[in-house]
């Protein structure tokens, strides 16, 4: 083939080459030191320079900048929404977020969480009554072959409900449980994912992250139980901790572009989540 | 402001902050750029137009600040150990070895011209796409992509080929 450019190695290396393009060059690279040795620069200022500035993302924000701490119109009140405690340090599962700081820990991190979820803290969550339950009693995550997924209204939430919309039910004993998705993105395989909180009366507070499959499913990567208190001066409960710290960290790692606008979202549910591409 | 860009702007925080510390390379001036960067997406979110994307929105916004900050000397770069300390682990030695490549890292970055280090930010960093960068620094795509293999020769020189030798340079036969 012609020449190949730095630009077409860097692209190349960055996946932006279209198919064709980027079948010659893989070709090209087989037969060329000289072009491996051009093409080890870019690779070598990609991936490895963005694990060093990671930790950043699930570094706790000591407070959230002027204007981002209180409901809209009501900057200096003591109000809180859900979301502000998002960075506040420490927690149960500050220990987590550290697994996070090199890409290379993270599907051990993954991996972990499932463990952690399904050995310990599904147990533990039995035990103390909070496994969360829909309206039918039946759980929101269960076990299949390879790892957790949502089932009942988790999943059907995750499969049909706007992000910052509110899927409500009563669950026995007269409790509301409410699930709300809050954001959707793309992760780096195409798969599309989805952060989530499951809101129980005070204290009990989930929030996870799920990525759908080619066969429909939403495997869960992190569902983890957050305390939850009531804010100073407001009946709305906030939730704090690492888990979602942790949450952050892995979204911050597997995202691919911009998070969906709602438009997007809903476009995709009417076609049952089959993206472009 | 609704709601619903607030929360957006909210869940967006953790990567502008990577971003913004690594155009400025230091904690508190970091915590500046996202300040103002959040204040006057705050201030100006008539302009943003829905249906784009806000957060490459904030993105530009951050640059243009980040920008006129080095007009100014705001937020022009500083690597000081300090700043780097909080990224570092507990254990001895792995510390050792993340404090070279951060502090390396970010002094090869801070060599770069400031065009050379927006790209650097917004593509390896980041992780945007060369189109999505484009529109956030508002210049073409081929653009991106001459500044973007330019900087990154040059990073990689600052970086490894020092007296340290490079751990790349034996390309695989």
């Amino acid at each position: 083939m012609d020449k190949v450019t730095n630009e077409m190695l860097m692209a190349f290396v960055d996946g932006e080459l279209d198919p064709a393009t980027r079948k010659k060059i893989k070709a090209a690279l087989h037969s060329d030191p000289e072009l491996r040795a051009r093409a080890a620069i870019f690779e070598a200022t990609r991936q490895p320079i963005a694990e060093v500035f990671d930790p950043i993302l699930s570094h706790p924000l000591s407070q959230l900048p002027k204007g981002m701490r209180t409901g809209a119109g009501k900057e200096g009140s003591a109000a809180h929404a859900p979301r502000d405690l998002h960075w506040r340090p420490e927690g149960l599962f500050r220990w987590f977020s550290g697994l996070f700081e090199s890409s290379r820990t993270l599907s051990l991190a993954v991996a972990l969480c499932a463990v952690f979820l399904g050995g310990l803290g599904i147990g533990l969550l039995m035990k103390t009554g909070l496994v969360p339950h829909d309206a039918r009693g039946a759980a929101l995550v269960a076990y299949r072959d390879d790892g957790l997924v949502a089932t009942g209204s988790l999943d059907r939430t995750l499969e049909t409900i706007g992000s910052g919309s509110r899927l409500a039910k009563s669950v026995t004993g007269g409790q509301e449980l409410e699930i709300r998705p809050i954001l959707t993105f793309r992760n780096r395989q195409g798969q599309f994912c989805r952060e989530y909180e499951v809101l129980y009366p005070v204290p009990s507070r989930f929030a996870g992250l799920a990525c759908r499959t080619e066969d429909g499913d939403w495997n869960v990567l992190v569902h983890s139980p957050v305390t939850a208190q009531p804010a100073p001066g407001n009946d709305t409960a906030v939730a704090s901790g690492g888990g979602l710290e942790t949450i952050d960290a892995v979204v911050g790692r597997i995202i691919k572009g911009n998070a969906l606008d709602p438009e997007q979202e809903t476009s995709l549910m009417n076609k049952g989540w089959r993206g472009q591409d | 402001m609704t709601e619903e860009i607030r929360e957006r702007v909210i869940a967006f925080i953790p990567r502008l902050r990577r971003f913004a510390f690594s155009l400025t390379g230091d904690w508190d001036r970091m915590e500046e750029l996202v300040q103002d960067t959040c204040e006057r997406a705050l201030t100006r979110h008539q302009q943003w137009k829905p249906g784009t994307s806000l957060e490459s929105w904030m993105c530009r916004i951050a640059q243009n600040l980040w920008k006129d900050g080095l007009k100014a000397k705001k937020h022009r770069m500083q690597v000081s150990d300090d700043s780097l300390h909080f990224l570092t682990g507990v254990d001895g030695r792995n510390e050792m070895e993340e404090r070279l490549t951060l502090k390396a890292v970010m002094a090869a970055i801070s060599r770069l011209p400031a065009d050379q280090r927006l790209v650097i930010a917004l593509v390896c960093i980041d992780g945007r796409s060369y189109a999505e960068t484009a529109e956030i620094l508002d210049i073409p795509v081929g653009t991106v992509m001459s500044r973007l293999a330019r900087a990154r020769q040059a990073l990689y020189a600052g970086l490894y080929d020092s007296e340290r030798g490079s751990p790349y340079a034996k390309a695989e036969g």
